[in-house]
């Protein structure tokens, strides 16, 4: 919980996947696509919707995984700089985390 | 015959001399042709300065789904190589710029749920300077990948007279596509550390390629002698050698064909000539 959240999200070196009612860590999964040269985002992205999530949180999306989460139906919660995991999971549950509806890059 | 001017680094003279050269040649012999391969930054024509007859667009295949067939199977994001089609909700969503146009995710579909349609990402243009004929591609601003119009310029030129292909700086793919092809490969370079860290990338890329090479040492009298060590021990010959001369770049900055202005260019030229009529 005491993990910073990556600026990036396509980038991440690995996804902890969380039930946010419980605060409970279902997984904790290598970004293996995070190297790759093109579409690290839409790998990313995939990756995650295996687990069925329904939103992510990071600093920030990139086009293709933004395209691609909003494709997949995965909602975008952006996190500013610094946060760790559980402070943003505290600001999510007071509602005052901002939404990534629109493209940022 | 195709003769592909390369060179690794960029600026070290390959539209000088591939221009001069066309011209030169074409004006004893009506059948040569220059294509300018360089489609992220064609110049050739501002110095032939052809008379435009035809000009088509470009197009690369990219797959859309049909309406209503998808069953979200997945198998094509599963073939694909490149990240470019990713299997959604209600559908697919492609990466145009990720494509490869390679078709396999077509083929892979169970419910044939994909066709192709032509994408614009390029512009080709044909004209006449003289007798020379003249052929030139332009990718389209924000498209990333110039391979693949190479080819398709390429493919374009009749197969009848000689080629002389002025290609695209640097060793990567572009380059590689534009004298992949080539019978001769003429490296023109400089004598500096920065020409010949290049020049060592581009003489393996003709290796690799198994390419017949040849170098031509532009600005000849600048820099040190370990190009000229470096091309003796590679077994390339060095077919001319240009010193540097403002007028020359004062004639190319003004979009003159230079070796007008020079004899020792015109000199160089006809060397080369030389060697293209000797491999036809």
């Amino acid at each position: 919980m005491e993990a910073g959240v990556d600026p990036r999200f396509g980038r991440a070196k690995r996804f902890l996947i969380i039930e946010t009612e419980g605060r409970r860590i279902e997984a904790d999964v290598e970004n293996s696509g995070a190297a790759q040269q093109h579409g690290a985002g839409i790998n990313a992205a995939d990756l995650v919707a295996k687990y069925k999530v329904k939103a992510v949180f990071a600093g920030n999306y990139g086009p293709k995984a933004h395209a691609s989460l909003e494709g997949l139906g995965i909602k975008m919660w952006l996190v500013p700089e610094g946060f760790s995991v559980g402070r943003a999971l505290d600001k999510l549950s007071k509602g005052e985390l901002e939404a990534g509806e629109i493209r940022r890059f | 015959m195709l003769v592909a001017f390369a060179s690794g680094k960029g600026g070290t003279g390959k539209t000088l001399f591939a221009t001069c050269l066309a011209d030169y040649l074409a004006r004893y012999d009506n059948d040569f042709a220059y294509v300018d391969a360089d489609v992220e930054e064609p110049n050739g024509f501002l110095f032939l300065r052809p008379l435009i007859n035809r000009v088509e667009r470009m197009t690369l295949p990219l797959p859309k789904l049909k309406t209503g067939v998808c069953s979200g199977c997945g198998e094509c994001q599963r073939f694909c190589a490149y990240n470019a089609i990713l299997a959604v909700k209600d559908g697919v969503i492609v990466f145009s710029e990720l494509c490869h146009s390679c078709g396999g995710c077509l083929r892979v579909c169970p419910e044939d749920a994909l066709e192709e349609w032509p994408r614009e990402v390029g512009t080709f243009s044909e004209g006449m300077s003289g007798k020379l004929t003249c052929f030139s591609g332009r990718l389209d601003v924000g498209e990333a990948r110039a391979a693949p119009v190479i080819e398709q310029l390429l493919d374009r030129i009749p197969g009848n007279g000689p080629v002389i292909v002025d290609a695209p700086p640097g060793t990567s793919c572009s380059a590689m596509a534009a004298v992949k092809r080539a019978d001769l490969v003429v490296l023109v370079t400089e004598p500096t550390p920065f020409g010949l860290h290049n020049l060592r990338l581009a003489v393996e890329m003709c290796r690799i390629l198994n390419r017949a090479v040849v170098a031509v040492i532009n600005r000849s009298d600048l820099g040190d002698e370990r190009t000229e060590e470096y091309l003796e021990g590679e077994g390339i010959g060095i077919i001319a050698r240009l010193p540097f001369q403002r007028k020359v770049a004062e004639a190319y900055a003004a979009g003159r064909l230079a070796h007008g202005y020079s004899p020792e260019l015109k000199d160089a030229v006809k060397l080369l000539a030389g060697e293209v009529h000797h491999d036809r």
